[in-house]
Parts: structure tokens; sequence; C-alpha cells
């Protein structure tokens, strides 16, 4: 596992002033038209749908005598069994939807990567039980995770946030810890240590600013799983409770509109779809800027 | 081979306890006094001292622990305090029906996976790779709950072919009556995964593709048929179908809310039918079973792994 590096620390320093930097990244990830082009879409979506709420706080929850109606001029996306516009409700979601994901993800990163440090860093009995643990949260698919979280904390939005968050955990704690068994024997830890650096500074200055890339491109895709995964508690039920539109909740109601008004079912699917598409493009441009390999269809077992 | 599956059967030793004592510890870990959450909030304090007794709550809490997992092994999962039937038997009265939609939805995701990734990898650039791409780019993005709204939007009210409500009929009872119930869901179950299963066999096939056998079958006059079904297909598939294993247990997972879009009675309605009505020796039990069938489904998929490319076994 562990690779001492033998590069000479001349040509390093030259490796990383070439293709690090922050610049030189976001550079890079800018050349990449269809990832800056979901960035772009994605921060126009929060923006409007914050200002929305912001402007007119009634628009989502506001009823009228037009029910189930199909899209028109006066509702372009349709109304619900209550009247309320289908497209202000999707728009209003769309923040919920993303903080919640953003959120769960960065409780994920934050306990998986402290995890995965300690765990990487001093290996022995801790990195064991550390990585048992792991290795049950990884053998259940993410959705059971989080149910079972909630169930336990019961549900409101900080509760979906850490359940969702703790199904996600082992994500980061695995990243966390492979590449700190890459670098643990590299030649700048070992001259950080010779310098009398303790534990927790070798760790947090020495080790992780070398694993930022990865966690990032992770911290991105885990957000589009996280995505899914709110939506699916939604739907049962046990999600971000109303009056909070939630596409997953919408979903759950439109089921028993589907004759009426088929369009309530159509919405909220393609708002969740595309919303899980531009994540995933984001990941995949960063992933590229960063030069790293991310597990993108660690995607695959989110639903 | 031997010293791989005694390594991994000591792995996997701690994790189940480890499962164990947290699907245990649910019932402490709620608000409140696990006696109260039984008997509910108007129980009387005879009551709750009397489950308090029944539950053995008042032991130290390893007794305990011991105790549930003395009767959990035994297959006593306690009994559902809503209908007051036995955890094992409500269990046992569902898992065909999930059994039966999981195999369904496998046959989906071959049926479906295989030729939508060998298209994309023998024709990349014709318009039927190019469609396949995207469909493949939108495989991962459309959730399975919203895949079966789809499906019973086009084909239970629009064109009125399939139920939008299933029932369980045993596939050997009613083969016919099986499908016609069980088709909808297995279909949006399997699709998701089928587009991943998709990504593998492109990938594995266009690898094999470039390989030397592959071109000695051509020089030696085989036709491109033969060529891709004899030769490549059969080498391209291995990797593909075994990685396939791995997606049943997500698929178990997306079981929970393709059953209750469909309302199929199976474990996954009964899951959810527990946690609405916060049943919890039902949530236990069916949660301890799901756990381990994941984690048997592991370590099973590992060893297949290992015995498949012995490079695994050493590292």
């Amino acid at each position: 596992m562990s690779t001492p590096s033998t590069e000479p620390a001349t040509v390093a320093a030259e490796r990383v002033r070439r293709d690090g930097g922050v610049v030189a990244r976001a550079r890079r990830f800018a050349g990449d038209r269809v990832a800056l082009g979901s960035l772009v879409i994605l921060l126009v979506l929060l923006v409007a749908s914050g200002l929305l709420e912001w402007l007119r706080p009634q628009s989502a929850t506001q009823t009228s005598a037009d029910l189930l109606r199909a899209p028109s001029f006066d509702h372009l996306l349709g109304t619900d069994e209550l009247g309320r516009d289908l497209g202000l409700r999707l728009l209003v979601g769309a923040r919920s939807s993303l903080e919640v994901a953003f959120g769960s993800a960065l409780f994920g990163l934050l306990i998986g990567v402290a995890v995965g440090l300690v765990g990487g860093y001093f290996g022995r009995w801790i990195d064991a039980v550390f990585m048992r643990m792991m290795d049950l949260l990884l053998a259940v698919p993410m959705l059971l995770v989080a149910l079972v979280v909630v169930v336990m904390l019961g549900p409101s939005s900080i509760n979906v946030v850490v359940a969702i968050g703790v199904a996600s955990v082992p994500l980061f704690a695995r990243l966390a810890r492979a590449s700190v068994l890459e670098v643990r024997e590299r030649d700048y830890v070992a001259a950080a240590k010779a310098m009398g650096a303790g534990s927790p500074d070798v760790m947090v200055k020495t080790i992780l600013p070398n694993i930022v890339g990865p966690i990032i491109v992770q911290f991105v895709v885990t957000s589009a799983s996280a995505v899914v995964v709110a939506a699916s508690l939604s739907f049962l039920g046990l999600g971000v409770p109303p009056p909070a539109p939630t596409w997953g909740a919408m979903l759950h109601q439109a089921q028993s509109f589907l004759f009426d008004n088929p369009w309530y079912g159509v919405f909220p699917g393609i708002a969740l779809a595309i919303t899980v598409l531009l994540l995933d493009r984001i990941g995949k441009g960063l992933e590229r800027a960063f030069g790293t390999r991310g597990a993108l269809d660690a995607m695959a077992g989110s639903s | 081979m031997r010293a791989y599956l005694l390594r991994r059967l000591v792995q996997f030793v701690p994790v189940l306890a480890l499962a164990t004592v947290v699907i245990w510890a649910m019932i402490y870990a709620l608000p409140g006094n696990p006696a109260l959450v039984v008997g509910g909030t108007d129980a009387t304090p005879e009551q709750l001292a009397a489950i308090t007794a029944r539950m053995g709550l008042d032991r130290p809490l390893p007794a305990q622990f011991a105790t549930w997992l003395g009767h959990a092994v035994r297959g006593d999962m306690g009994s559902s305090f809503i209908s007051g039937r036995s955890v094992t038997s409500l269990i046992a009265d569902r898992l065909p029906a999930t059994v039966q939609l999981a195999v369904l939805a496998m046959v989906v995701v071959i049926l479906v996976g295989v030729p939508l990734g060998m298209a994309a990898a023998l024709a990349p650039r014709s318009w039927l790779g190019r469609l396949v791409n995207v469909v493949l780019a939108f495989g991962l993005a459309v959730p399975t709950f919203w895949l079966g709204i789809l499906l019973i939007l086009a084909l239970s009210i629009q064109f009125n072919l399939l139920p939008a409500a299933s029932v369980f009929v045993p596939i050997w009872q009613d083969p016919f009556a099986a499908l016609q119930n069980t088709v909808l869901p297995a279909l949006a179950l399997g699709i998701p995964p089928a587009t991943i299963t998709a990504r593998f066999v492109a990938a594995s096939m266009s690898d094999v593709m470039e390989r030397d056998f592959v071109r000695t079958a051509r020089a030696k006059g085989a036709s491109e048929r033969v060529v891709v079904v004899r030769h490549a297909l059969r080498n391209a598939l291995l990797p593909a179908v075994t990685m396939t294993g791995v997606q049943l247990g997500h698929l178990l997972g997306g079981a929970i809310v393709v059953e209750v879009v469909f309302t199929y009675p199976g474990l996954g309605r009964l899951l959810y039918s527990a946690l609405s009505s916060r049943d919890y020796a039902l949530i236990q039990g069916i949660v301890l079973l799901a756990v381990l069938i994941f984690l048997v489904l592991n370590m099973a998929i590992d060893i297949l792994y290992a015995y498949l490319d012995p490079r695994i076994r050493m590292g």
C-alpha cells in the first residue's frame, strides 16, 4: 500500500507548481464547458429559489381554486390537489433539496475524514475497529441506513441531514484512509515528524492538504446520491416534514392523482433527475481538474 | 484460497456482531422509556411495570442483550405490537413476494443491460450507440420510485396494459397472472441497475475486442457475428455478470420504495408500514434480516472474486 516516494524534492516541488495551485485547477475546470455550464445552472437555480422565497414567501403554499390543472400560462407547470402552483413549489423545493444534500455530504465529510485520518495514521486496533464499523455501513444500502437513523432520531430537517450524513460517512472514511496510507511514508511527512511535529499537526497540516482534491470530488458525488436518498425518504413520509415542499413528498402525493393530472407525477421527477445530472457533471469536471479518479459510480447504490 | 476464506470469515464475524448490537440498541436509543414505546402512551403504571418485567428491562444491559440475541438466533424476534403476530411469521409471509420480485428484476438487469452495453461497445459512433450513451447517462439520475410512477403513467393509465397496483401471485401457481403483476415493479427496480451493468459490459467488451485472440479469430476468417458471440462475448461477460451480483444488494434496497409505489406486498412494504406505525419489534426483525442478507451477499461476492482472480487472495 505505502509506496515511499523516490522523487527528488525539487522535481516534486516543480510538479506541484505546474499542475497544483487553485488557479490552475479552476482554469482546468472552467475549460470543461459541460461542467462549468452545470455549475452555473445549479447556482442560478439556487439563487432563483432563494429569491422567490425571500420576495414571495407564500408562493409555495398559496392555494387557489384551480385544482390539478395541466400546464397553462397561469400555472406554467400546472397545479396540485390544493391548487398550489407546481412550478413555484418545485423551485422552492430545489433549495431544501440541495440544502439537505450538501448538509449531509458535509456531515459525512467531517466525520468520515476524521475517522479515516485517525484510523489510517495510527493503524492497529483503532483502524481495525473503525474499518469494521465502516464495513457495516457500506454493506447496507444508504437508504436503509438513513431510514433506521431517522426512525431512531425522529423526522426533522436536521435529523434527515444527520441520517443521510451517517450513511455517507464510510465513503469519505475509506477515501481519507487510503490517501493517508499512501502519503504516510512519504519524505515530507517524515521530515515534518523529524522536525518535531506532533500527530495532530502531521495529520491536519501535512497530510490533509494533500488529499483535498479527491475529498472535494467525493463531496459532490455524495451530494448527488444524497439528493436521491433525501427524495426517497420524503417519498416514504420520513423526510423533511411538511409544509416545506420536497420533491419526494410531491411525488408521493401525485400518486393519488395520476388520472387527474399526469404532469403532477412527471415534473418533480424531472427536477430530481436534472439536479442529479448537474451534480454528476460538476463532479466529473472536478475529477478531471484534480486529476483524481473518484468513485463516481458509487452512485450505483444510492436508491 | 483456504487462507483467504478464513481471513474473510474472521472479518465477517465482528461486523455481524456489531450489526446485532446496533439493531438491538435501536429501541434503547429512542427517546423515553422502551416500556412506554411498547405499551403506548396510554398504558397504566401497572401495565408499564408488567411490560418492564416481561421485557427484562430491570436487568443489566449485557444480560438483556444476551437474552435478545439468544431468542433471535432461534428465530424468535418477538411479536408485532400492532397485530400481535410473531415477527418471524410476518416476515415469512412476505419473503416469497420479495424474492420473486428480486429474481425478475435481476432478469431485467441482464436482458436490458447486456444488449445495451454491447450496442454501446460495438457501435459507439452509430445513432444506436449514441442513443444508448444518453440512456446510460440518465440511468443514474432517475430514482427508482419516479421510474415506477412513469411506468404506471405510460403502461397502466395511458394504455391500460398492466395493473398499477400489484398483488402477489406465486409464479408456480399462475405464471401469467404472476408476470402480469410483477413485471412493472421488476422493470422499475431493474432498469436503473441495468444501466450500470451496461456500462460494465461496454467497458469489458471494448477491452476484449482489442485482444489478440479476437484478432486471431478474425484472421482465421470467422464472421463478425461468430467473433462477437463465440469469442468476445463469453470473455467479456464474466466480469460484468460478477459485477451484477454486487448490484443485487442495492436492488434489494430499492425494493423498499418500489414496493410502496406499486403497493406490492413484499418485505419492503412490510418495513414501510412498520416504520409508519413505529412497530419496533417488526422493524428490528426486518432490518436484522436485511443486514444479514447484505453481509452474506458481500462476503459471497468477495469470495467469488477471489476464486476467479487469484491476485485478490494475495492482497
